[in-house]
């Protein structure tokens, strides 16, 4: 028998956007995206720039920021003009904020998401 | 808190003519001794970036203090005492630091505090918005962006996490009750 489980939710998001994007921008970023998302930052957001002085890869940005409920994360790549972000949580997102204020920082009308919960319900 | 609260009202009367807007630095702790080279020469890099003078308070450990050089926008003084010391928070743009104490009372004079640790027991400053937490190695280099702008992600108006210096007041109020 299935004992009562945590369920949790990923936002899944894509954005085509002209923005070029900075460490300043992407400290931002992450800062208020947890807190648009109703989520709870935890300690500092972490930025990588590529390339660097480990990694060699084409031009663009990394960036976590951990939260109580988990994390949220993006990467940026520069010649594609694609931002990916994810959040994770163990509570339920505020999708419509977050959506809204991406639109809003990227000055861009595509961004798309899709939402999953987990433990997939087929599994538990 | 109760001691800040009092030499604070009383010190910023008093600071007029103080060194102000520069960061005011310390670094003591003793896990970051065999680093401290390494820590003051990328602090050196963001001084020479951000053209803003940092202030050392040298650590009273003689092996340490050959690090410590006034050079570039760095500037280093004795050791101060607890009155000075509020007069220097009082008076400087933000703290950057490895210590515990500190931290707090930069919360409540609500001064952007970086933090040249891995980790703080002081969770509360950084999860509010008044603190963020560098590390002790390239990490150090971000204070040139996270200042710009008045230190864009400090959140000045958060409470501060650490009581408003009124416990005394309250302890006092408690203890006075007849029914105890």
């Amino acid at each position: 028998m299935k004992k009562e489980c945590i369920k949790g939710e990923n936002l899944l998001i894509s954005i085509l956007t002209e923005k070029q994007l900075d460490e300043k921008f992407s400290f931002s970023l992450l800062r208020n995206l947890s807190l648009k998302a109703g989520l709870t930052p935890y300690g500092t957001p972490q930025i990588f720039q590529f390339p660097n002085e480990q990694v060699k890869t084409e031009e663009g940005i990394s960036g976590i920021q951990l939260m109580i409920e988990s994390h949220c994360a993006f990467h940026w790549w520069r010649q594609n003009n694609y931002v990916n972000i994810t959040i994770s949580s163990c509570r339920p997102i505020s999708i419509v904020p977050v959506i809204e204020f991406l639109k809003e920082v990227f000055a861009s009308n595509n961004v798309l998401w899709i939402k999953t919960l987990w433990p997939d319900p087929e599994i538990y | 808190m109760n001691s800040l609260k009092g030499l604070s009202e009383l010190e910023r009367k008093k600071s007029e003519g103080f060194e102000r807007g520069v960061y005011l630095c310390s670094l003591h702790r003793r896990e970051s001794w065999d680093r401290f080279e390494g820590m003051l020469s990328l602090i050196k890099e963001v001084s020479d970036k951000i053209k803003k003078g940092f202030l050392f308070l040298t650590n009273p450990n003689r092996k340490l203090n050959k690090f410590f050089k006034n050079t570039g926008y760095m500037k280093m003084i004795e050791p101060v005492n607890y009155q000075e010391m509020v007069k220097l928070l009082i008076n400087c743009e933000a703290v950057v630091t490895d210590s515990g104490g500190l931290i707090e009372e930069a919360a409540y004079l609500r001064k952007p505090c970086y933090i040249l640790r891995d980790y703080t027991e002081r969770q509360e400053s950084v999860l509010m918005g008044l603190a963020v937490l560098l590390g002790r190695e390239k990490g150090i280099l971000k204070l040139s962006f996270l200042s710009e702008d008045n230190h864009f992600w400090f959140k000045k108006e958060v409470e501060c996490p650490y009581g408003k210096g009124d416990s005394a007041k309250k302890i006092l109020t408690i203890l006075s009750r007849e029914d105890l």
